[in-house]
C-alpha cells in the first residue's frame, strides 16, 4: 500500500488536509479565548463549596421536569397495577372478600 | 507521548490524589479547546462556558474512574465533553419548546469589532457550514478543529476506530470545502 512519501498525490492531499485544519482551527480562534483565569477561578470555588452528597440537586429537577414527571408517573401507574392485582388476585372477587373490604373500609370510616 | 499528554497525564495522577492545583493544570491545558469545540457544537453557543466548566468539575469529581489504558487524558475530557453538549443540546430542545430558553443571538460589543467584520463573516459561514453536516462528522471536524486533537485521541474520545475517525473528516471536510467554495 503506498504511503504519503512513496506517493506525491496522497502527499498532496494530506498536505491540503492539513492546511484546511489548520485554517479552520485558526477561524474557530476568537482573541481572548486562551484565557482560562475565569473558568479556573469559577471551577474551584464550585468545588470548595460543592455540597457533600447530593446526587440530584433541585435545579436538575427544575430545568428537566418532563422526565421526572414521567417517573413519578410510571410509579404511580405501577402502584395502581400493582394494587389492582393484589385486590383481584390474592383477596379474589369472591363476595366474602367484598364484604371482608367492606369491614376495612368500615373502620376506616367508609361504606 | 507529546509533552502536552504527558503534562496531562502528571496532572490526572496528581488530581486523584485530590490535587486541586492539577486541575487547574488541566484546565490551562484543555479548557480553551472544550470550550471552543462547545461554542461550536451547541444550539446556544452562551452555553459554552457553562458546559467547559462542568467538563472540569465532572473530571474531578470522576478522576478515579480515568483509565489510562483506554486513552489519553485529552480524549476522556473530550468524552465527557461530547456526552455534555448532547445532553445540553436536547434539554434546550425542550426549554426552548416550552419557551424557558431562545437561541441566544451572537453578540460583540468589544471595542474595534467593526475591524474583524471580515473575520466575523467568515466565522459565522464556517459556523453555518459546520451545522449542515451529520452530527458525527461536526463532532469529528471540531475535536479535530477547535480541540487539535490527533485521529488517536479522537477515536478514543467518540468511541470508535481511527479508521472511522479518517472517514468521517475526509467526508467533513469534502463537505465543507463545497459548501465554502459555493458561498464564495
Amino acid at each position: 500500500m503506498p504511503d504519503q512519501k512513496t506517493n506525491p498525490k496522497l502527499s498532496a492531499d494530506v498536505s491540503a488536509d492539513d492546511a484546511f485544519d489548520r485554517d479552520l482551527a485558526a477561524l474557530l480562534k476568537m482573541p481572548g479565548d486562551e484565557d482560562v483565569a475565569l473558568m479556573s477561578r469559577t471551577v474551584l470555588s464550585q468545588l470548595a463549596d460543592a455540597p457533600a452528597s447530593r446526587d440530584h440537586p433541585m435545579a436538575e429537577v427544575l430545568s428537566e421536569p418532563l422526565p421526572w414527571a414521567m417517573g413519578f408517573a410510571g410509579l404511580m401507574g405501577l402502584g395502581v397495577l400493582l394494587g389492582y392485582l393484589l385486590s383481584s388476585g390474592v383477596i379474589g372477587d369472591s363476595f366474602l372478600a367484598f364484604l371482608a373490604l367492606g369491614d376495612f373500609f368500615g373502620l376506616l370510616g367508609g361504606f | 507521548m507529546d509533552p502536552r499528554q504527558a503534562e496531562a497525564a502528571a496532572a490526572m495522577a496528581a488530581m486523584v490524589q485530590g490535587e486541586r492545583a492539577a486541575l487547574a493544570r488541566l484546565i490551562a491545558l484543555y479548557g480553551p479547546g472544550i470550550r471552543r469545540y462547545a461554542a461550536q457544537i451547541l444550539v446556544n453557543a452562551g452555553e459554552a462556558e457553562d458546559v467547559a466548566q462542568e467538563v472540569f468539575l465532572r473530571a474531578w469529581s470522576r478522576a478515579t474512574s480515568y483509565d489510562p489504558a483506554k486513552g489519553a487524558v485529552s480524549s476522556w475530557l473530550y468524552r465527557i465533553a461530547v456526552n455534555l453538549c448532547i445532553d445540553h443540546n436536547r434539554r434546550g430542545r425542550f426549554r426552548r419548546f416550552v419557551g424557558i430558553d431562545s437561541v441566544a443571538e451572537p453578540e460583540d460589543d468589544t471595542p474595534g469589532a467593526e475591524a474583524g467584520l471580515a473575520a466575523r463573516q467568515r466565522l459565522a459561514l464556517a459556523h453555518a457550514a459546520i451545522r449542515t453536516l451529520p452530527e458525527r462528522q461536526r463532532q469529528a471536524i471540531l475535536l479535530k478543529a477547535a480541540g487539535e486533537l490527533s485521529g488517536a485521541e479522537i477515536a478514543a474520545a467518540l468511541n470508535t476506530s481511527e479508521g472511522a475517525v479518517e472517514q468521517l473528516l475526509v467526508r467533513a471536510r469534502a463537505a465543507l470545502r463545497a459548501r465554502l467554495e459555493k458561498e464564495d
